[in-house]
Formats: C-alpha cells, sequence, structure tokens
C-alpha cells in the first residue's frame, strides 16, 4: 500500500514517457507527410517511366512487324514482350498499375476509290492493343494499327511510330503505303494484369494491288486526329497543297473515319501493299496457314 | 460521510499541485500556439509542383522550328518557349493554332510551329521549354549547324 502511494507521487520515468509520445507523434506526422504528398509524387513518376517501357515494347513489336513483312518468311515466329503494369512501393501505401493487352479484329478498314467512284475495295485491319489502368499517371493506350504505332490519352491521340507511307510527286502522284492486318489463331487474344508478357508475330500472307487515278482513300479508325495529322504534313512535306490548302487535296475527318479526297486535276496512283501478320499472345506457338487450314 | 466531507474540505484548501498544472496548462498553450503558428505559416505556401511527365518532340521542318507534345500530361498555354536565348523569349499560346487552344491547353499531338530565318554566322540554335507551373525545363534541344 505504502508502495503504491509512493508510486503514484513519484516523478521517476515521466521524461521517458513524453519524449516517447513525443518521438512516437514525430514519426506518424513524417509518414503521414510520405504517404500524402511524396507516394502519388513517386508513384507517378513510376507510372510515367512505365509508360516509356511500353512505348520502347511498342518499338520493338513494330520493329518485328516490320521485318516481318519485308522477309516474308512464313513459320518465323518472333516473340518481343509487352509490360502492363507496374508494383505497387513495398511498406508504404500505393496502388499497384494494370495493364491489358488485345488482339482486335476488324477495327480499322482502309478503303480504296478510283475515279470510277463506284469501284472501291476494302481491307479490314486487326490491331494490337495496349491499355493502362494506372492509379496515378493519365491512362493511354497504344495501338498497333494498319502498321503505325498510336498513342491515345483521354485527350487526342498521335502518331507514336509512322506507317510506310510513302509519296513521290511528279508529273503523276505516285504513293505506296503498305497496310498490316493482325490477326490471330486460337483464343489467345487478350491478356490483363501487371507482369511481362511475350507475343508472338509471324508472317501469314500479302498481296500488293495497284490502284491508278486514285480519289479518295478512307481510313475508318477510332484514331482520325493522329492519321489526319500524319497524312496531311507527310502530303505537305511532298509538295502537294504547295499553292493552297485544297489546291490537291483535302482531308474530312468525323466521328469514326478520316477521308482524303485527292482533286480531279492530279492524277495519283497507290501502291498498296497488304500484309497479314499473325499473332497471338502469352506463351505458345503460333501455326500457319495455308490456304485456310492449319498447317501443323 | 463526515471523513469523506473533511476530505474534500482538506483537499480544497489545499495548495498542492497548483504549479505542476499551471505549468502544464501553459505548456500546452505555448505548444499549441506555435503549432498554430508554423501550420498557418508553412500550409500557406503551396507545396513544390513537381515538373510534369511530358514528352515534347522538337524538329526542324524548312524554315519552321516544330515542337510537339508528343505524350504525357497537357502543359499550360502560358508555357514559355526560349529559341536562341532567354532574350528570345516566348509563350507557347502565341504559337499554336487556333483549334488547338480551343480547350485551353496545350495537349497531346498538337504542334508549335515556329518561324525562323537562316542566318549564316548562326551555326546553331538552342530550344527551352519551360513550364511556368513548376518553373521546370521540360525540353532542351541545341541543333546543330542549321540556322
Amino acid at each position: 500500500m505504502i508502495q503504491m502511494k509512493k508510486m503514484k507521487n513519484s516523478d521517476d520515468a515521466v521524461v521517458g514517457i513524453v519524449a516517447t509520445f513525443l518521438i512516437v507523434g514525430l514519426i506518424v506526422t513524417v509518414i503521414s507527410m510520405i504517404q500524402a504528398v511524396y507516394v502519388p509524387e513517386w508513384m507517378e513518376q513510376t507510372e510515367a517511366n512505365h509508360m516509356e517501357v511500353v512505348t520502347d515494347q511498342f518499338s520493338q513489336l513494330k520493329f518485328a512487324i516490320d521485318t516481318q513483312s519485308a522477309i516474308k518468311e512464313p513459320g518465323t515466329p518472333i516473340s518481343t514482350s509487352i509490360t502492363l503494369g507496374n508494383k505497387e512501393l513495398p511498406f508504404l501505401t500505393s496502388s499497384r498499375a494494370y495493364g491489358s493487352l488485345d488482339i482486335l479484329s476488324d477495327e480499322c478498314m482502309v478503303t480504296i476509290n478510283d475515279s470510277n467512284v463506284t469501284k472501291s475495295k476494302s481491307y479490314p485491319l486487326g490491331v494490337i492493343k495496349y491499355s493502362s489502368a494506372n492509379a496515378y499517371f493519365l491512362n493511354q493506350a497504344y495501338i498497333c494499327e494498319a502498321g503505325a504505332v498510336i498513342l491515345s490519352q483521354s485527350q487526342g491521340n498521335t502518331m507514336s511510330i509512322k506507317p510506310a507511307f510513302s509519296v513521290s510527286y511528279g508529273a503523276d502522284i505516285n504513293i505506296s503505303f503498305t497496310i498490316i492486318n493482325i490477326s490471330t489463331i486460337g483464343e489467345k487474344r487478350s491478356i490483363g494484369g501487371y507482369g511481362t508478357y511475350p507475343i508472338q508475330t509471324e508472317f501469314s500472307d500479302n498481296d500488293t494491288t495497284v490502284f491508278p487515278d486514285v480519289k479518295n482513300i478512307t481510313i475508318d479508325t477510332n484514331y482520325q486526329n493522329a492519321w489526319q495529322k500524319f497524312i496531311n504534313n507527310t502530303l505537305i512535306n511532298s509538295g502537294l497543297n504547295h499553292h493552297s490548302y485544297g489546291a490537291d487535296f483535302l482531308i474530312n475527318v468525323d466521328d469514326d473515319s478520316m477521308i482524303l479526297k485527292f482533286n480531279n486535276s492530279i492524277t495519283v496512283n497507290l501502291k498498296l501493299k497488304y500484309v497479314k501478320i499473325n499473332a497471338q499472345i502469352a506463351p505458345g506457338w503460333i501455326e500457319n496457314i495455308k490456304g485456310g487450314k492449319i498447317n501443323l | 460521510m463526515k471523513k469523506w466531507k473533511k476530505n474534500i474540505r482538506s483537499l480544497k484548501d489545499s495548495n498542492n499541485m497548483v504549479a505542476e498544472i499551471i505549468g502544464t496548462v501553459l505548456l500546452l498553450g505555448i505548444a499549441v500556439a506555435i503549432f498554430s503558428t508554423l501550420y498557418v505559416v508553412v500550409f500557406a505556401y503551396p507545396f513544390p509542383t513537381s515538373s510534369p511527365n511530358v514528352t515534347l518532340i522538337g524538329t526542324i521542318e524548312g524554315s519552321n522550328i516544330i515542337i510537339e507534345h508528343h505524350s504525357g500530361e497537357a502543359l499550360s498555354l502560358d508555357t514559355e518557349l526560349l529559341i536562341g536565348g532567354p532574350k528570345n523569349s516566348f509563350i507557347v499560346r502565341d504559337f499554336l493554332d487556333d483549334e488547338s487552344k480551343s480547350d485551353g491547353v496545350w495537349n497531346i499531338g498538337e504542334r508549335i510551329v515556329y518561324p525562323f530565318k537562316y542566318n549564316i554566322s548562326c551555326t546553331h540554335v538552342e530550344i527551352m521549354t519551360v513550364d511556368i507551373e513548376s518553373n521546370s525545363l521540360v525540353l532542351r534541344k541545341v541543333k546543330e549547324d542549321t540556322l
């Protein structure tokens, strides 16, 4: 009883307790500050860096597809990889970034009209699309479409890597355009998560058609702005519309297509190379198709 | 009951612990005052904004310097453009077309076109783009043997 009374009246260890409370308070304050201010900054930077990695990986994918288009060698799959997301910070509270990779068929279509407007030819094209689901940085999508790599954000889109589209301006205007159709065999056409997954591509088929006296080229796409700016700049840099806008060509854009119209005063010959590439996401293999049958 | 009342009376008449209580109250008051002052002073200033995550690409096409917003966050129309040093300072708003300016920001796919004249005495040009909000450099490019 006496000892209890002594302990109650004693001031021993008060400083230690107060100091402990202060240190705990300080630590909690610092961690809260880091969590509220710095973690979002770090994570935004990490996610932005991851998007740079995806840019690089799509360059590799485009390189593989272009190489296969050039060598036209069936039965030689090339594997590249795409990192879908990134992990959260250890210890501190942060969100993981996810992404998805899809092979989408008939997402884009290129239609050519010659001087006889009733005669047109359409090429439905498949695309490879990566979509990010970021928690801090703005969401982006990379689309490998008709031989181009397009970067799309909520506010717009732009051509990240240009397609094989060249213009020669002489007595006639000769345009060479290589379009890539991405198709897939089987069900390996979509994946989601945050890891790194391979995507295999293989040359399947090609066809070259020369269209004389082309009047319209229509690209049905979700990324009209990227195509419009790319084609407009390419044609202007080749010398067209030199006198005034509309002298040689006009570009009309609507909700789901971009239409390039050439004036009747000029003759445009289009050499269209159509290349079919088979693609497959995730580990596995691709069977080559010949004559519509799987060649095992 | 009587004992209890006596105890209360003696406690009321006692001056024990008064100094400690006053001291604690004063210390608490000082601590609250200092933290309030610090809070008002420190939080009145905005935290420093980090540089925007943006990719700009600078090229020269003919007699135009082209700077294209290639990816990332939208930039303010007041973003500063320095061409050939701090004396040639412009803002992005002056060189974007009307369609690009309509959304109030410099966004993906939009290009600045800055016309220049070739000068034989100049062998290089330095192009800098400064984000005003974070006061940070978002593009620095030195193009040799162009002007």
